[in-house]
């Protein structure tokens, strides 16, 4: 039986714990609240509301998504994300895990040619596009070294309908293979050699080794990789913004959904319209983000 | 029980410090009493766009101010072009906005529309009236009209603006050409003038460029593209019924031109580096979108220039330049009436020196008296972007007007990228109409 004194101390021990407990946790809940919760309700709010910034918001229930269903520009950003998005995943995680597969092998001056490769993860997207500006200027670097074997005076990398967005897709892979390069290498390295060395010894190719034993193996990587990735590539602004002529153009085939939130917000006075837009991406990346982790649950393999 | 307190308590803290910093959005309210002298102290939030020549003069006149009235202070902040509409904006949408501020007449329209705009306080201003306000300005009426809704001011300038051309002589002497002589009237005669000055590189890339159109932003299309439409007897937006012609034969022969330009004769595009920036490198030998302001940094890039006006249309029904747009300082319906009254204190002393604006800032303020001087008329630019200025209007002020010249900017580049003219031209119509029609003021 217990003893009523003992109890009393131990629940007031615990009570203590959990009111330190609450208080050391406190900054990072009102962080959180403040500058995740909060915006994020508001942002909600204002969806339903005509709100130019310059006065106060006025309800108008669901007035703008209804707008937003035959607005040309809206749909037209749905396409460019998707496209940006289709361009920044799939790519990048097939150029990623190769040169994670190369870097995992030995070879002379490997770790500086690492080190090499992964320096464009380091300057920020804004200094990024600065360079890229430049080198894709129609008579720039990038249209000398084209030129030796096309023969054209210039190549409008920036201005063309078609060439531009596949620019930002190049620029965008440039940025962050590096980074998924070493993500992959990382889950690489968790996998223990000696499954490796037992499928070679039972006959396994490198390719079946790789096929077989380590890419299943490197599933929650995989899943975590696709899942950012993709996140990141719907939420794409700042190449975007930076580099693009006249911020999304030329003919909007840059203009992304989150650039349009910054347009319709801060250009043209529609922040009720740029609420919405970012209510509906939000879903989007929720439920494309469901979707994928739904589809990994399948043959999950794990080494515990 | 002392659990269920203490997460009590915390969720309160959270909420008072979620929700006590909110503030309601200023809304319009009253315009200042006339003429009252504000004896207790007031402090006026006065926001800049950034003109580095300008802050000097600023900062001088700033501090005599606050000298010469000790009951006001200033606090004065400078802010990046880049950050000025996102800042300005979000500003006053959390009531948090300043009391004076120097905005374009691009934003006007949906400033006024808004509500955001306090009418000019003449007296406070130091004027006798409205009126006089206008008469201390060369040709008051048309120049301040920028800041005019249903007669009534609303601003007093810190620049008014047009864009003239700006040659550079070395690179015409270089191409064998005289720019007094030879700069073109029409538009017509600029196409092989500019051909004259276009230099290609042995892979026929161009190097250099006789002269380009200003393609890196949708209120080019507003402050040039239309000014020309203008010139030949259209106006794509009409600002008092707030309705589009686009698709119309003026409009055409205007884009017919700029399709040219790119495609026929390959003499520039949007692919190019921007014009300013290839003029001031020695790259561009004609430049017709800087205004007077370019000149200090003409000086400072060592070019040799020369200015003359914009080309015409040979068969143009209008004498007109480009669109005149200005800068002005407007007040914030928002502030206290004593605040609102010292801001127009303060924005007449800010615009009290005409002379020292255009000479070390490059700024036009158009008052009457300096430009019956002889500095204003000795000056070497001046008086060609006054002619310019008169004869032209200023571009449409309306609510959504960023949003209209993104519009208008899709339908040149579309015709641009080899789509048809009338399919694009009709398209835009009702895109801008639609615009239109929601930012219309009700």
């Amino acid at each position: 039986m217990a003893n009523p004194s003992t109890k009393g101390s131990k629940s007031g021990f615990v009570a203590r714990r959990q009111w330190w407990g609450l208080f050391f946790v406190l900054p990072t809940v009102v962080f959180f609240l403040v500058f995740f919760l909060y915006p994020m309700i508001t942002g909600i709010y204002y969806s339903f509301t005509d709100f130019t910034l310059l006065k106060p918001p006025t309800w108008v229930g669901l007035q703008n998504y209804q707008d937003l269903v035959k607005d040309r520009l809206f749909l037209t950003s749905i396409g460019v994300t998707l496209g940006f998005v289709l361009g920044s995943t799939l790519p990048v995680w097939i150029v990623s895990l190769l040169a994670a597969l190369l870097f995992y092998q030995k070879f002379p001056a490997r770790e500086l040619l690492k080190l090499l490769f992964f320096s464009p993860v380091l300057p920020s997207l804004i200094v990024v596009a600065i360079v890229w500006r430049i080198l894709l200027h129609p008579n720039g670097i990038l249209t000398s070294v084209i030129r030796l074997v096309l023969h054209v005076p210039e190549i409008n990398w920036l201005d063309s309908p078609t060439l531009s967005p596949l620019s930002m897709i190049l620029i965008n892979a440039w940025t962050i293979i590096p980074f998924y390069m070493l993500i992959w290498l990382a889950g690489l390295t968790g996998i223990p050699q000696e499954l490796r060395d037992a499928a070679r010894v039972d006959g396994a190719t490198f390719s079946q080794s790789f096929l077989r034993v380590e890419l299943p193996l490197l599933g929650p990587t995989a899943v975590f990789i696709a899942a950012i990735s993709t996140i990141n590539a719907f939420q794409a602004f700042t190449l975007q913004y930076a580099i693009s002529p006249n911020r999304g153009g030329p003919i909007d085939v840059n203009t992304t959904m989150g650039l349009l939130i910054w347009k319709y917000g801060f250009q043209y006075y529609r922040m009720g319209d740029a609420a919405t837009v970012s209510v509906i991406l939000f879903a989007i990346i929720m439920i494309v983000t469901i979707i994928q982790l739904a589809l990994s649950r399948g043959d999950q393999y794990s080494l515990n | 029980m002392r659990q269920k307190l203490m997460i009590l308590v915390s969720l309160l803290t959270v909420f008072a410090l979620t929700f006590g910093g909110c503030a309601p959005v200023q809304t319009g309210g009253a315009a200042a009493p006339s003429g009252e002298q504000a004896a207790a102290p007031v402090t006026v939030k006065l926001w800049m766009h950034n003109h580095p020549p300008r802050l000097p003069l600023d900062e001088a006149i700033l501090a005599q101010f606050q000298k010469d009235n000790p009951n006001i202070k200033v606090e004065s902040t400078v802010i990046p072009d880049q950050e000025w509409d996102t800042k300005l904006a979000t500003a006053l949408a959390s009531g948090s906005g300043p009391d004076l501020f120097n905005q374009a007449t691009f934003a006007i329209g949906e400033f006024q529309k808004q509500g955001i705009l306090a009418p000019i306080d003449a007296k406070a201003a130091g004027y006798a009236d409205q009126a006089a306000v206008y008469n201390a300005y060369e040709s008051g009426n048309a120049l301040l009209a920028g800041a005019t809704f249903d007669d009534m001011l609303y601003g007093l300038p810190t620049e008014l603006s047009a864009y003239a051309c700006y040659t550079n002589d070395d690179l015409w002497k270089a191409a064998g050409l005289d720019p007094a002589k030879d700069f073109p009237k029409t538009w017509e005669a600029l196409k092989d003038v500019a051909e004259k000055l276009t230099v290609r590189d042995a892979n026929g890339a161009i190097t250099q460029r006789g002269f380009d159109f200003k393609w890196d932003a949708g209120i080019f299309m507003l402050l040039i593209f239309n000014a020309m439409v203008q010139q030949l007897g259209g106006n794509m937006i009409d600002e008092t019924t707030y309705t589009a012609h686009i698709n119309t034969p003026e409009v055409k022969q205007v884009m017919q031109y700029y399709y040219d330009w790119v495609n026929t004769w390959k003499l520039g595009g949007p692919q190019y580096t921007s014009n300013r920036a290839d003029f001031l490198a020695g790259k561009l030998a004609t430049d017709c979108d800087f205004g007077n302001w370019g000149a200090p940094q003409m000086v400072d890039a060592k070019i040799n220039f020369s200015i003359h006006k914009q080309p015409r249309f040979a068969n143009a029904k209008n004498d007109n330049g480009m669109a005149n747009y200005a800068y002005f300082f407007m007040v914030n319906s928002g502030a206290a009436p004593e605040v609102q009254q010292a801001a127009w204190k303060l924005a007449s002393a800010l615009t009290s020196q005409p002379g020292e604006y255009l000479d070390k800032a490059g700024l036009f303020q158009a008052k009457a008296d300096f430009v019956a001087s002889d500095a204003f008329k000795n000056n070497k630019i001046m008086p060609v972007f006054l002619e310019e200025m008169g004869l032209s209007t200023y571009h449409p002020r309306i609510a959504g007007f960023f949003e209209v010249a993104d519009a208008l900017m899709r339908a040149r580049d579309r015709v641009l990228n080899g789509e048809n003219m009338d399919t694009v031209l009709a398209e835009a119509e009702t895109e801008v109409n639609d615009i239109l029609a929601k930012a219309k003021p009700q």
